[in-house]
């Protein structure tokens, strides 16, 4: 730092970090030192040696000397004293000084918390699940399938022999090459509200309940083609489930967005720390749905089934669904998945792209 | 478990009635001689609006750098509110190091993620993690203590902390095993499978009986080892006098209870099944919630009240008469304003939350204070070492 041009005297109080006692003094320059002058003091101290703590408007102004020592500065007097010491205010400090520059922060937290929870977090969650070893799949779904035994929630088929036989040869079919994990179907039947369903668990386990087989069967003795590739077009949807190890990305990104929403808001509001991580699971659920779907179409057509018995599979589960809403009750297989229509049109576009080459 | 944010920091501070008999304020007191005592005006020149800009920037860069800006954030905040706080006209310092900031909370982010993951790993590995926390945090919470202290200053004197190891592990150690123990009792009994409760866990419910003398313990550790102008702080307070505030509270949580459940089995009956039904069954039970909200505020008055008004430093007095409902007023307005502005409201709550405590916290002093001196805290301090070396200038609240 130069010397200073400014001829000001800025009263202050000094302290010599020693003792309580503050002496009235008066801050000035002289050549390329601050002068303290007070009844009791004298001291001189090199303009670069001094440290100015951070300004607030209505705070007393801080000078800190090397020796320990320092002065406090009346808020009024601050514009001499930065003039006297040439002190320029950090980039933050000039930042939260002005209004507009901080309604900009606004603008860009809500940006960047919402470019993280669009973008960053689905990558994240991508990177971490890379990550995890197969053998976290398989524990959580040994987990899983522990819970719905011990809670009755499944129960052994009552679909007779035959039909089975059909299911199960539907299942060979749409078999990936090289499965990233190996699979098994379980046919159960689950008692109670729960209706036409199929689900896959992350250790390559599905489940198709009687009722989801009997939906697709409507009345009939058999699975004929048709039906057969509804069921083939159902499982394989799971299996792009595992395929894509949606469930262990749900995890890892539900964990994610847990901890980020505690990062935010945790010491303000558990419910306002929780609510994001419900939010954002139901809509990557339905991205992921989608990919299923997709992975489903895909593997139909690399089997030349028909595509369409799926579409009038959902088109028809679509029927039943309930108005969707935030209080939507409906339970099961419907909740989870994109509007039921809205899918059935997606395959039916689909299906005419794949009857058409 | 926030022990440092208690200090100093009144938004988060609790405080006494004035009406108590034994509060130490001054015009009671009849063995000092009246012209000697003189009130020191505690006063807060900070606004919500220039918070607001701090706050805002210290949000975007604590997120923008995912975390590490945190520290310079609680610097430049406690910096705020303390150099925004004058007692007799002198403002009060904060001059904590960010870095020694950032490193405490590095080891608080491991030390809270081992714990939350531990048992997920082996019943062995979490018994260990368990382990260590109880032998490192009350440690830690000592140095976090210190930190605070030794980095705040009025009229250019440190504060210091001079609350020994040993107190801590013994002030400590009974509230942690407290707030452990459920994950604790729910790992082993998840090992050995779905079994009705063993007696083990009616002695840990009987340590939660226990939560205001333990309490009581963790006030009079921070409350009665302040150190400044080489002198500690005397605190009087009983720790039976914690039953009163904690009892009341308990009654008020009890009676909303029963007025819930009563509320709602008469509209479980009347009110027909279905969509609107739903929402009036949720209208008592919002009531009911706010209720319980209610609590924390009258904890927080009555708690804060007596522990402040029976801290003193030779020669200075403090009395604290924040009132329940103050406290309800500035809680329910900063919570709904909170709430309608996202969040935005924030700084603003904590401008008022803090003003509000300032106002009722009097202190007063018989002697001269220009004559305090520090009594060689400074350089023992340095001796000891600030930085990196010295675990104890650690800051590990979070």
């Amino acid at each position: 730092m130069s010397a200073c041009n400014s001829t000001a005297q800025v009263p202050a109080r000094y302290g010599d970090g020693r003792s309580a006692r503050r002496h009235p003094v008066a801050l000035s320059c002289a050549g390329a030192d601050l002068r303290v002058l007070g009844e009791q003091v004298d001291a001189r101290y090199p303009l670069a040696s001094v440290r100015l703590a951070e300004p607030f408007a209505h705070a007393a102004s801080i000078v800190y000397f090397k020796d320990g020592t320092h002065c406090e500065v009346a808020a009024g007097d601050h514009p001499a004293l930065a003039a006297l010491l040439g002190h320029r205010p950090s980039l933050v400090v000039r930042w939260q000084r002005q209004w507009r520059a901080a309604l900009v922060a606004c603008g860009l937290l809500v940006a960047v918390i919402a470019a993280g929870a669009i973008w960053g977090l689905p990558v994240a969650a991508n990177a971490l699940t890379a990550l995890l070893p197969n053998a976290a799949d398989l524990h959580i779904g040994a987990v899983a399938q522990q819970a719905f035994n011990a809670r009755g929630l499944t129960h052994p088929t009552t679909l007779d022999p035959v039909q089975q036989a059909d299911i199960r040869r539907a299942w060979d079919t749409v078999q990936p090459a090289r499965p990233r994990l190996p699979m098994q179907l379980l046919l159960r039947a689950m008692p109670g509200s729960i209706g036409p369903n199929a689900l896959a668990l992350p250790d390559g386990t599905v489940i198709l309940n009687d009722a989801m087989a009997r939906k697709i069967l409507g009345g009939a003795a058999r699975f004929d083609a048709s039906r057969a590739a509804a069921v083939a077009g159902v499982l394989a949807h799971e299996i792009g489930h595992i395929e894509g190890r949606h469930s262990m990305r749900a995890v890892v990104r539900a964990s994610l967005t847990t901890a980020g929403a505690a990062f935010l808001f945790g010491d303000f509001s558990a419910v306002a720390a929780g609510a994001p991580a419900v939010l954002l699971g139901a809509s990557h659920s339905r991205a992921m749905e989608s990919q299923a779907d997709a992975y489903a179409v895909s593997t139909l057509r690399a089997h030349h089934l028909p595509v369409a018995p799926l579409a009038d599979l959902f088109a028809s589960m679509g029927k039943d669904e309930k108005e969707p809403g935030w209080l939507g009750a409906a339970s099961g297989y419907l909740s989870s998945h994109p509007g039921s229509a809205a899918r059935a049109e997606a395959l039916r576009t689909a299906s005419a792209g794949s009857s058409a080459d | 478990m926030n022990i440092t944010a208690a200090w100093l920091q009144p938004g988060v501070a609790v405080f006494d009635h004035p009406s108590m008999p034994d509060t130490l304020s001054i015009p009671s007191l009849p063995s000092t001689p009246p012209a000697q005592v003189r009130a020191l005006p505690l006063t807060f020149s900070g606004t919500g609006a220039e918070y607001f800009r701090i706050w805002i920037v210290n949000l975007l860069l604590t997120i923008v750098t995912l975390g590490i800006y945190s520290a310079w954030a609680k610097v430049r905040r406690l910096q705020y509110f303390d150099r925004n706080t004058a007692l007799d006209g002198a403002a009060f310092d904060f001059h904590g190091d960010p870095v020694a900031i950032l490193k405490g909370r590095i080891v608080a982010v491991v030390l809270l993620a081992a714990y939350q993951m531990a048992f997920g790993f082996s019943l062995v590995a979490g018994l260990a993690v368990f382990g260590a926390l109880l032998l490192v945090l009350p440690y830690l919470l000592r140095g976090a203590l210190r930190f605070r202290l030794r980095n705040t200053s009025w009229r250019g004197l440190p504060f210091a902390f001079s609350g020994t190891t040993g107190g801590a592990y013994a002030t400590f150690v009974p509230p942690m095993l407290m707030f452990m123990m459920p994950a604790l009792l729910a790992a082993t009994m998840a090992r050995n499978g779905p079994r009705p409760p063993s007696p083990w866990f009616a002695v840990f419910l009987l340590l939660y009986l226990a939560w205001p003398m333990l309490h009581a313990a963790v006030k009079r550790y921070q409350h009665g080892h302040v150190r400044f102008g080489g002198a500690d702080s005397v605190y009087t307070l009983k720790a039976r006098r914690f039953w009163p505030p904690y009892l009341m509270a308990f009654a008020m949580v009890f009676c909303i209870g029963i007025a819930l459940a009563i509320i709602v089995g008469i509209t479980v009956r009347l009110v027909p099944k279905g969509g609107v039904g739903m929402l009036i069954t949720f209208v008592p039970l919002t009531l009911a919630y706010l209720g319980f909200l209610a609590v924390f505020p009258f904890l927080q008055g009555r708690l804060g009240n007596l522990v402040w008004s029976h801290t003193a430093f030779p020669g200075v007095t403090i009395a604290s008469n924040m009132t329940f409902g103050g406290l309800l007023k500035l809680h329910a307005v900063n919570g709904v304003l909170t709430v309608l502005t996202l969040g935005l409201f924030r700084p603003f709550a904590a401008v008022r939350a803090h003003r509000y405590v300032l106002a009722h916290l009097h202190v007063s002093a018989s002697i001269d204070l220009d004559a305090l001196l520090d009594a060689g805290e400074r350089a023992r301090v340095n001796a000891v070492g600030d930085g990196a070396a010295d675990f104890a200038g650690f800051d590990v609240s979070l």
